[in-house]
């Protein structure tokens, strides 16, 4: 454990602060994220520049939202049904005791992932993150990151409708399930005897599975992935009631 | 930990099985341990029935646990006879935190007889800092405090968002990190992580 390890290399006034970072989030403090790990996510998570409008047409963040600080709490409608969604507020520096208390009022609209980027604009330019002038967004616009293996809701229902013989697609679901209907062209395998019956599965084949939700989807196609198939799998909700199909919702 | 010994005696009966029987799929993959579990825990490398890593998921209508185990995820089935370790029951089991899944093979499906959430530590009360004392604390500068806030969780737990001036210095990388602490030993460090679960 890290504190005794301090201790043990003479350290004489270790504490810990054991509940973490659960604890201090639900509190609706601010927690800090690096340049980077905003850089690597970029696209995926919702960017609040707070400087305002004006700043923001000087040079923001790319895909940035431009978003006064006094405007924050009258946009709420505007924010991410998803409350896991990735929150990323920003101002000129870190700027800690301007945005502290807007990470407090967004956490408490339910928000459990709300950060400060570290060193703020001028902190993005110092880490050559990727930049816009004009083109300044306004609304806020929120796309979660696939998974790996994940299979747009698109794509999914193009195969479906075209059945092309390239793909399969893999129902997962329970017998039970399935009995009120399946996909057209779909083949069953509950993903708990999926293990077991590998050898009836193509090789030759993309393999797309779906449930009803995301979830036995992926383990499934992981399942298959370890297997050294070729798969992807679809991560929303597919309702069939009576043979009518209701896809893809997340 | 005790436990270890009987999960060797496991291992040592599952490679008795991989050896009479024809390889199953997925040990041609990659390791089913990631490498931040191996920092600490190396003695599973390479063990042919424990999965470890980051708990995803748990599908009760498939009773299978899915584990982020770094470059893939691994999906062992769990049954009835599953022991839980360190939550009161699997559906407890919250993102994030790092689970050990030893398994037995039956037949086409690998079965779960230990899932063990990774255990929090026990800390003496007097050594412990609340939420309200680390935001004291921050009021004041780490120069000004005389304090440093040290985030000991991996990488990238850290970038995604950490306590306003915490150094990063993952718990399997400390050894080699020592020098990143203060000269002076009467600093206040203060440590944190993932907290209770």
């Amino acid at each position: 454990m890290a504190a005794r390890l301090a201790e043990k290399n003479g350290y004489n006034n270790v504490k810990v602060f054991h509940a973490g970072v659960p604890a201090w989030s639900q509190a609706g403090l601010p927690l800090i994220s690096t340049t980077q790990f905003v850089n690597d996510r970029l696209g995926y998570l919702v960017v609040l520049d707070t400087r305002g409008e004006a700043a923001a047409k000087q040079g923001h963040v790319q895909g940035a939202v431009a978003m006064a600080l006094d405007r924050i709490a009258k946009e709420k409608e505007q924010f991410p049904v998803d409350r896991k969604a990735y929150l990323v507020l920003y101002s000129d520096q870190t700027d800690l005791d301007k945005l502290a208390p807007v990470v407090k009022q967004i956490s408490s609209w339910g928000y459990q992932r709300v950060f400060i980027m570290e060193g703020g604009y001028q902190g993005w330019l110092q880490a050559n993150g990727p930049t816009q002038k004009d083109l300044v967004r306004t609304n806020i616009f929120y796309l979660p990151r696939p998974h790996p293996g994940e299979i747009t809701g698109d794509e999914f229902m193009n195969i479906v409708n075209n059945q092309p013989p390239e793909k399969l697609i893999l129902d997962v679901r329970t017998l039970a399930e399935t009995s009120a209907g399946m996909l057209p062209g779909a083949v069953n395998i509950p993903v708990d005897a999926l293990p077991g019956r590998l050898a009836e599965l193509p090789k030759d084949k993309e393999i797309i599975t779906h449930c009803r939700t995301g979830l036995r989807a992926e383990m499934a196609y992981n399942i298959l992935r370890n297997a050294k198939f070729n798969a992807r799998f679809l991560n929303d909700k597919v309702e069939i009631l009576e043979n009518r199909v209701f896809c893809c919702f997340k | 930990m005790d436990g270890l010994r009987s999960w060797r005696g496991l291992a040592l009966w599952a490679g008795l099985t991989l050896l009479a029987g024809a390889s199953p799929a997925w040990a041609a993959g990659g390791g089913m341990v990631s490498a931040g579990c191996l920092k600490c825990h190396s003695e599973y490398q390479d063990q042919a029935n424990v999965v470890g890593g980051e708990f995803q998921s748990l599908s009760n209508q498939a009773k299978s646990i899915q584990v982020d185990v770094g470059d893939h995820n691994e999906v062992v089935k769990f049954n009835e006879n599953t022991k839980v370790e360190n939550v009161p029951s699997l559906k407890d089991l919250k993102k994030p935190v790092p689970v050990m899944v030893v398994f037995e093979q039956q037949g086409s499906d690998r079965v779960a007889t230990l899932v063990k959430a990774k255990p929090v530590i026990k800390v003496p009360e007097e050594q412990q800092l609340t939420v309200q004392q680390v935001q004291e604390l921050l009021t004041k500068s780490p120069a000004q405090g005389k304090y440093l806030l040290v985030d000991s969780r991996p990488p990238a737990h850290y970038q995604e968002g950490h306590l306003p001036g915490a150094i990063n210095m993952p718990f399997g990388n400390m050894p080699e990190m020592m020098d990143k602490l203060p000269q002076d030993k009467s600093t206040l460090l203060v440590f944190y992580c993932g907290g209770f679960r």
